[in-house]
């Protein structure tokens, strides 16, 4: 250290002993030392290397700085061995000391950073939490495709679904459209009934007045003429006179049934509760003397009460019962038998008048009930072939329906349903 | 006797006579005819001619003005209210028979189809109206 003008010939001061010295040259000493840092040297030099390789090809690593720090320490200590083999032989102990120093701060500054880096480099998921957790990731992969899966087949089947909606509100949107066709339709008829049934009403008022007048007048006028006080006819004229009388007393006849006929209210208007026992009693006061006339019997069986119009109900049995008294049997005396049961039909009783009369061919069973319908000749039997039809017309009125049933000479049987009266129950 | 069928007035009066009615049948064929006779408006203005009837026979089917307008307008004239009318029709429709009442008709007679029974029918309002029954004089 003569010259201190300058250090860099100290540092580069190569006068110092070599460390072979210490070994006092021996050879086994020297080989010790030489190979083992030559070895620990290279080792060291291996060491960052091989950091670089797996820094290289893991570019996820976490805490890569540190790496990159443990590789310049391990090289710098790979330095100062080697330092140590030169060493043996020269004496550059100013710059094995230099690295030594600045291996010591590199050490110095990786021992402090890795001790705070433990927690962090603790928190990091271990591989195995790392397989687990993906592990359990594939399965709900596997689990959540199962779920789309099930989802788009749901998807399928909804539009599938939808579709069929679809199709289904067409069909009603048309079904509906058809009903309003229909209910428009039906509208139309009910005002075209309500119109023919007012042309029926003003028939009724113009046959009242209007066709019974000229013949009032053929009849009035032909009587008159048969009085002889306007002259003498002879036979033939006689009977001419005659005929036209008949004939226009006849249509006066057809008139009044059709009047009749047309009358039939179909307003509910005085339909009230009453009883059929009362209203049998009625019709038969009625028809008393043509009962007693044909020496008839009525066996009158336990009636229901019904609800309804009295005056129709009692032209109904009436007309059923005058009709049987017209067709009595020629032999044998009449009997007529009324009856009544609940029907099969609820709410309603269904009544059946019997006779033991001539009957009519079962052929004819419904055109009975026709208006103007007549099975016999008017010499036989008289009747504008009315009587029927009306009483269809009423149990019709009724809501119900009417049926004959008979053979020719084996009698008839009338059978027709009218409304039970409310509460009345089963009670006859 | 308000008609407006020439061929019913004759039929009436054929009865009347046969019934041997004796009281004077006047004829008006119309509603609006009968109005003006009842209120001696023309051409029934002469007392003496067209006397005031003690009684009304009244069709309820008749052209211009009909029976039942005529019951009306007689029924709202206090100077025609007293008189009687007799409402003889064709029709027996229950509906005419309630409103002819209603309007303040005194009776109702459908008209027989039969003369025998006009007669018969003529006969007995006779007996009963002119006879049994004490009418208005029609001086008021």
């Amino acid at each position: 250290m003569a010259d201190t003008g300058s250090l860099l010939p100290e540092w580069l001061d190569m006068t110092f002993m070599g460390h072979g010295h210490c070994y006092l040259w021996r050879s086994d000493l020297l080989a010790l030392h030489a190979i083992s840092d030559t070895l620990i040297a290279a080792a060291y030099f291996t060491i960052p290397l091989a950091l670089y390789v797996l820094l290289h090809k893991r570019k996820d690593i976490e805490f890569e700085w540190m790496f990159l720090l443990f590789a310049l320490f391990i090289f710098c200590c790979g330095v100062t061995h080697l330092m140590a083999v030169y060493n043996i032989w020269n004496g550059a102990y100013y710059l094995s000391g230099f690295l030594k120093a600045l291996t010591a701060v590199v050490s110095l500054i990786t021992a402090a950073l890795v001790w705070p880096l433990i927690p962090r480099a603790l928190a990091l998921p271990r591989p195995a939490e790392l397989q687990a957790a993906n592990m359990g990731l594939q399965s709900e992969i596997v689990r959540r495709t199962e779920i789309e899966q099930n989802l788009e087949k749901a998807r399928f089947d909804l539009e599938g679904q939808i579709e069929e909606l679809t199709r289904t509100k067409q069909r009603l949107e048309e079904e509906i459209e058809q009903r309003r066709r229909l209910e428009k339709q039906q509208q139309h008829q009910t005002r075209a009934l309500e119109r023919s049934n007012e042309d029926l009403e003003q028939f009724a008022f113009i046959a009242s007045h209007d066709l019974r007048e000229p013949l009032r007048k053929l009849m009035a006028f032909t009587q008159m003429l048969m009085t002889g006080k306007y002259g003498e006819f002879n036979e033939k004229g006689e009977q001419f006179v005659r005929y036209i009388r008949e004939a226009a007393e006849r249509m006066d006849a057809l008139l009044n049934s059709l009047l009749s006929y047309s009358r039939i209210s179909s307003s509910d208007e005085g339909h009230g509760e009453l009883s059929l026992q009362q209203v049998v009693e009625d019709a038969t006061r009625d028809l008393q003397l043509r009962i007693e006339e044909s020496q008839a019997t009525i066996k009158v069986g336990d009636l229901c009460w019904v609800r309804g119009d009295p005056a129709q109900l009692r032209q109904l049995m009436q007309n059923l019962i005058g009709n049987s008294l017209k067709y009595c049997p020629p032999e044998t005396p009449l009997v007529i038998e009324i009856t009544a049961r609940p029907s099969m039909l609820p709410g309603r009783c269904e009544v059946t008048v019997t006779d033991n009369g001539i009957g009519f061919d079962g052929a004819y069973k419904d055109q009975i009930f026709d208006v103007f319908k007549r099975l016999h000749g008017r010499g036989e039997y008289e009747g504008t072939g009315m009587g029927l039809a009306i009483c269809r017309k009423i149990v019709e009125r009724h809501g119900g329906s009417i049926i004959a049933e008979s053979e020719e000479g084996k009698g008839a049987r009338f059978r027709f349903d009218l409304p039970q009266a409310a509460g009345s129950g089963d009670s006859f | 006797m308000a008609d407006d069928d020439p061929l019913d007035q004759l039929l009436t009066k054929e009865a009347f006579e046969e019934a041997k009615a004796v009281n004077p049948l006047y004829f008006v064929d119309n509603g609006v005819e009968l109005m003006r006779y009842l209120r001696r408006e023309p051409p029934y203005t002469n007392e003496v001619e067209y006397p005031m009837p003690g009684l009304i026979l009244l069709d309820l089917n008749m052209p211009k003005m009909d029976g039942r307008e005529c019951l009306t307008e007689i029924q709202k004239d206090p100077r025609l209210r007293f008189l009687p009318i007799i409402v003889m029709t064709t029709s027996n429709r229950e509906e005419e028979v309630l409103k002819s009442y209603q309007l303040g008709a005194n009776s109702y007679i459908a008209k027989p189809v039969d003369f025998e029974k006009l007669v018969a029918q003529v006969k007995a309002f006779h007996a009963y109206w002119c006879s049994v029954v004490e009418l208005p004089s029609g001086k008021q």
